[in-house]
């Protein structure tokens, strides 16, 4: 349903059909003053603000070239920026420094357990006594290398040296 | 609009800047990476196991260790004698502790490939020659070497590559 408004501009415009024009005209009678004032007004504008042609057609030509030129500059430079290119050597640089940071700067094994991690494996072992026996005792966490038949150290020796 | 080679050239020059730049930026650190081996820290230590009621605290180093000793070598009680940490150098043996006549040498030192240590120790009571081995060892890892009786004890050596 039309509102007030856009019925009375088709009205001024002329673009109400008969069967709208009549009812519009019946409901508001008192309309016909402002309709000739509008009228009257559109005439004097008509008559007294005719399209006026500009001088120097070129400088504002040239002008508004200019104008499109900076814009398609500033267009192409931000897609530049932006580029696909671009985007792509950015993520692997993120990438890269994301895996860096990873590698150096985050512990690895389990923190709780000192243990994690340990490495101890004897590959080799010779002694110069016969009566010296070499066992190695290889446990997750811990590697022993057990020498038997050691002569005994004196009591009084005094290792606090 | 086409631009001449002339006016190309700049351009490209930056692209060329900006690569060696970022290839600096990526590769440089790796120069300042790989640690010198001549920078590299061993520790020795010498315990003295024994079921003694007085309480001593182990070692910095050791710390998390203490049921492992104990179930592994039976004693209740671990009392450091010596303890050293020596940046190992270019000279051919470095003594990395010593007590009385017990000395543990570090013969050799070189880190393979995958990061962990080929390490050789010599074991010496006086001039004697004890023991000698060769370990693969991993950073912060010890090694432990169960010596000689002593009093009611008995020595333990433990050699750790890495501060």
């Amino acid at each position: 349903m039309k509102t007030f408004e856009e019925k009375f501009n088709a009205w001024l415009d002329g673009l109400l059909s008969d069967e709208e024009l009549k009812s519009f005209e019946n409901e508001h009678a008192s309309l016909h003053q402002d309709k000739a004032e509008f009228l009257k007004l559109k005439g004097l504008l008509r008559d007294n603000l005719g399209c006026r042609k500009l001088g120097n057609p070129d400088f504002f030509n040239s002008q508004i070239m200019a104008q499109v030129e900076r814009e398609t500059y500033r267009a192409g430079r931000y897609s530049r920026l932006l580029g696909v290119p671009r985007i792509a050597l950015a993520g692997i640089f993120a990438l890269c420094v994301g895996f860096a940071l990873f590698f150096f700067m985050i512990p690895r094994g389990n923190l709780a357990d000192p243990g994690s991690g340990y490495v101890a494996e004897v590959l080799k072992t010779k002694t110069a006594d016969p009566k010296v026996r070499v066992t190695v005792d290889n446990k997750k966490d811990m590697t022993i290398i057990k020498l038997e038949g050691l002569d005994k150290l004196p009591p009084d020796k005094d290792l606090n040296r | 609009m086409r631009r001449s080679l002339g006016e190309n050239a700049p351009i490209k020059l930056r692209k060329g800047c900006r690569f060696y730049l970022l290839a600096a930026f990526l590769f440089l650190p790796g120069a300042f990476a790989t640690p010198v081996i001549a920078t590299e820290h061993v520790w020795g230590c010498l315990l003295y196991a024994s079921n003694s009621t007085k309480v001593f605290d182990l070692p910095s180093r050791l710390t998390g260790y203490d049921v492992r000793l104990r179930n592994g070598f039976g004693f209740s009680n671990y009392r450091v004698i010596a303890q050293r940490e020596t940046a190992v150098g270019d000279r051919d043996e470095n003594l990395l502790v010593s007590a009385g006549d017990i000395q543990v040498l570090l013969t050799n030192l070189s880190r393979a490939s995958d990061g962990k240590y080929l390490v050789g120790i010599l074991f010496l009571e006086g001039t004697k020659q004890v023991m000698e081995t060769q370990a693969r060892v991993g950073e912060r890892s010890p090694l432990f070497i169960r010596g000689p009786d002593w009093r009611e004890g008995q020595i333990i050596i433990v050699v750790m590559v890495g501060s």
